[in-house]
């Protein structure tokens, strides 16, 4: 069924007839990117590559190849209610209930045959080391070939040109094992593609500094999807575009407001398998003034220095340096979106992210704000860690009631 | 003194310097002390909480730094904790993470990032212990440690031909000694054990003074050796599991871990440029499971298993730990293509647990003896 075509047309049917329900069109357009690709995913017709989720996924875009995040699609089995299964079939093939839920529904839906066949792998060292890891599992079972790229922790000029070195290469390996042309010119487009996104997204951020909060976190932790597979197409260009000008003119029509009880800032990602902290938050009067997800942290890229500029992009990320640098940036968001708590989502098999989030909640809290590490998982709702995460959350909800009440005596 | 934990870190460098260091291994017996909760989650790898408590805790007042690998989350987290414990406590302490590639296929520029990571390193340790690189002092730092090595796996060696008569706590616990010392001061201790072992049959210490003759009775067997040949691999395991496998019967032939034999390979040549000559010896040694290179590890340790004659493998997996966690169904998969099955054991860097492992294990050896028609 999905490899049929026809498949695609009912669901783009049934897209368009609910256009109007979108509390954003920008969600609306991603919809149809989102179903767009993966009908080109399925079908075959253009040479598919999976692609790590911090990977610089313009290389694959200005090949005219067919990105799929793998990532992504286990978030996706999960909110349509097929997680539990694909989690037990990765179980099944070795993958310890200790690793990320990402990867262990990745490796169960690959296993059952549910994810579309790769031309090639891509995937970073950085930020993840589950990732490179299960890739290298991938091709094996695939029999594709997995290009890795080398991420080194210091981001000074030899690790730049290192990997730049990489990039380059692995642009031509890629085109070569794809049977693309590597064009130069195209390289550069996308370039562009990816800074119309990257500006655009820096609009919308700003204007999210709002309150109350034009936007919903919750609405815009969707757009996550861009981030891992859009950046250096025009669709997310253009996507991203029309999200900032929605954002614009809602609050020059002056149609925006709520209370606001708490504004949070939230931290990694959220439980993909139901709905009920999120709107238990919402119940709660909580709103998500801003993501960590959502921040811009990379300078624009330079189209006539395409591999050194991607490189700069990749070393430029703030969680991939010491703690303290992950803990400046998250101080400067708690200030510029003026919230009254942090939230830490600490998904059970993310080491990277839960790995430094004692560290950040101290230094946090010293500085004011704060923080709870809510222990969870993004996709495992059996996960025992995931027991009790609304009463933890109630019990901060009351810190920042009390908070409030002393600001005001 | 400086301490660190992954075998990729050359030593060699400490030594050119004048610096003392120590690898960290953290303790593997009991509950967790409570300070290894300060800085590091609960769902973190085990190895690197206990290395926290040994490096920070109250038993270690001479340690004035680490060197770290970037080898994965927990040992970028482990420095960030370090650092962090450090300043509060006002202490003033080194800590250095250092870049390691992931990838290496023998190419130039894997070996030239590794090297610049090496260089940086030399340069930070020079500015803040006040020492400097003197190319003499790496010549003979080379040599020193080229010559333990060289011994150790001598040592490995004797032990493939004969398992029955060595205990593979004993053996890693040697490694482990030479991970602490000044090699020069050691190279006489393991000459000893080995010209011992070579040398006569009842065990008489030749040479290496109370030092060998101490680790001579650590290597000493004592649980049955009935049982069929085995290979250990996968993350750093208590040694108590080591003890209990023999004890159940089981013969250790040769292991893959970067407590044990890994640390024994480095190869290094001297050449024009000693960073460069470092980073290919350390990078060209057999790979680690972080470094994806799943297949041509796993050559590695299938012939290693022809050669012992070893008919099954022990898979030790540190809970948390992903290098290993990931590469688990590979390697599983690949053994069981190759007629060799694999045990899977996982723990938490302690030997409690260890009641529940008795039974798999003795049902794993019965399963061997039974393929083997004994
Ligand atoms: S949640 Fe963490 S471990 Fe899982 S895929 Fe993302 S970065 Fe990797
Ligand atoms: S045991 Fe695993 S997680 Fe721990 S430091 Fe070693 S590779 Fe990293």
């Amino acid at each position: 069924m999905l490899s049929s075509p026809i498949s695609y047309r009912i669901v783009e049917g049934a897209l368009v007839l609910a256009r109007k329900s979108f509390p954003w069109q920008a969600i609306y357009q991603m919809g149809q990117f989102a179903l767009n690709q993966t009908g080109r995913a399925y079908t075959g017709k253009v040479p598919l590559v999976w692609t790590s989720a911090f990977f610089p996924v313009e290389i694959a875009w200005s090949l005219q190849l067919c990105p799929f995040s793998p990532e992504v699609a286990a978030a996706f089995i999960t909110g349509i209610g097929f997680g539990q299964e694909a989690l037990s079939m990765g179980e099944e093939a070795g993958y310890s209930r200790d690793l990320c839920s990402f990867h262990r529904c990745i490796a169960g839906a690959a296993r059952a045959g549910h994810l579309p066949r790769p031309r090639a792998l891509l995937a970073s060292t950085h930020l993840c080391d589950g990732a490179p890891l299960l890739f290298q599992n991938m091709a094996e079972i695939y029999n594709a070939p997995c290009f890795t790229l080398d991420v080194p922790y210091a981001a000074d000029r030899d690790a730049e040109v290192y990997v730049a070195g990489q990039l380059e290469r692995l642009w031509h390996d890629l085109a070569e094992a794809t049977g693309r042309r590597p064009d130069r010119v195209a390289l550069g487009e996308t370039l562009r593609h990816s800074n119309g996104f990257r500006e655009n997204m820096i609009r919308a951020n700003e204007l999210r500094c709002r309150v109350p909060s034009p936007i919903s976190g919750n609405d815009m932790l969707a757009f996550i999807y861009l981030f891992f597979i859009g950046q250096g197409s025009r669709e997310a260009a253009e996507i991203s575009a029309c999200l900032a000008k929605e954002i614009e003119e809602k609050i020059a029509g002056g149609r925006w407001g709520g209370v606001e009880k708490f504004r949070l800032l939230w931290l990694h990602l959220k439980p993909y398998y139901s709905n009920e902290v999120m709107s238990f938050i919402e119940q709660a009067g909580g709103v998500l003034a801003f993501e960590e997800f959502n921040h811009i942290y990379w300078p624009p890229l330079d189209p006539d220095e395409p591999f050194l500029s991607l490189a700069r992009k990749v070393l430029a990320h703030f969680d991939y340096k010491p703690v303290e640098e992950r803990i400046r940036v998250i101080r400067e968001l708690a200030e510029k979106y003026r919230v009254d708590g942090i939230i830490h989502f600490s998904h059970h098999g993310c080491r990277q992210s839960t790995g430094g989030s004692l560290i950040l909640k101290e230094a946090l809290q010293e500085a004011g704000w704060p923080v709870l590490l809510l222990d969870g998982d993004c996709l495992d709702g059996r996960n025992e860690a995931a027991g009790g995460m609304l009463t933890r959350l109630q019990a901060f909800f009351e810190i920042l009631e009390e908070r409030k009440e002393g600001c005001l005596i | 003194m400086l301490g660190w934990v992954c075998t990729y870190t050359p030593e060699e460098i400490f030594a050119t310097l004048g610096l003392e260091s120590c690898r960290l291994y953290g303790d593997d017996r009991g509950e967790y002390p409570k300070a290894d909760l300060e800085y590091l989650p609960v769902n973190f790898c085990p190895l690197g909480r206990a290395c926290l408590n040994e490096g920070m805790g109250k038993g270690n007042p001479s340690l004035t730094g680490v060197v770290l690998t970037a080898s994965c989350h927990a040992l970028v987290h482990l420095a960030n904790a370090f650092r962090y414990a450090g300043e509060r406590r006002g202490k003033e302490f080194f800590v250095h993470l250092l870049d390691l590639p992931r990838t290496f296929d023998g190419n130039d520029a894997a070996v030239r990032a590794f090297a610049s990571s090496l260089r940086a390193l030399a340069g930070r340790l020079s500015s803040f212990y006040g020492v400097a690189w003197d190319e003499g002092a790496f010549s003979g730092a080379l040599r020193a440690h080229q010559s333990v090595r060289r011994l150790l796996r001598e040592l490995y060696q004797l032990r493939m031909g004969q398992p029955e008569n060595f205990r593979a706590a004993g053996l890693l616990e040697i490694v482990r000694a030479a991970g602490r010392a000044k090699k020069d001061e050691f190279h006489p201790v393991l000459d000893g054990i080995v010209n011992t072992l070579k040398g006569n049959e009842n065990g008489e210490s030749r040479g290496g003074g109370s030092q060998a003759a101490t680790l001579l009775a650590v290597l000493r067997r004592r649980g049955s050796p009935r049982g069929p040949r085995l290979l250990v691999a996968g993350s750093p395991l208590p040694f108590a599991y080591l003890d209990l496998i023999e004890e159940l019967g089981g013969n250790i032939a040769g292991d893959d871990l970067c407590q044990g034999y890994r640390y024994c390979l480095p190869d290094v040549e001297e050449g024009p440029d000693p960073f460069i000559s470092l980073a290919r010896g350390y990078l060209e040694r057999v790979p680690c499971p972080r470094m994806l290179a799943g297949r041509e590890r796993f050559s590695h340790l299938l012939s290693l298993a022809r050669k012992t004659g070893a008919r099954g493998i022990i898979y030790h997996a540190l809970k948390f730990c992903d290098s290993s966690l990931y590469e688990y169904p590979l390697f599983r998969e690949y053994f069981a293509g190759a007629g060799i099955p694999v045990l899977y054991l996982e723990t938490e860097y302690r030997d409690a647990g260890l009641e529940q492992a008795r039974t798999r294990i003795q049902a794993y050896l019965e399963l061997l003896g039974e393929q083997a028609g004994d």
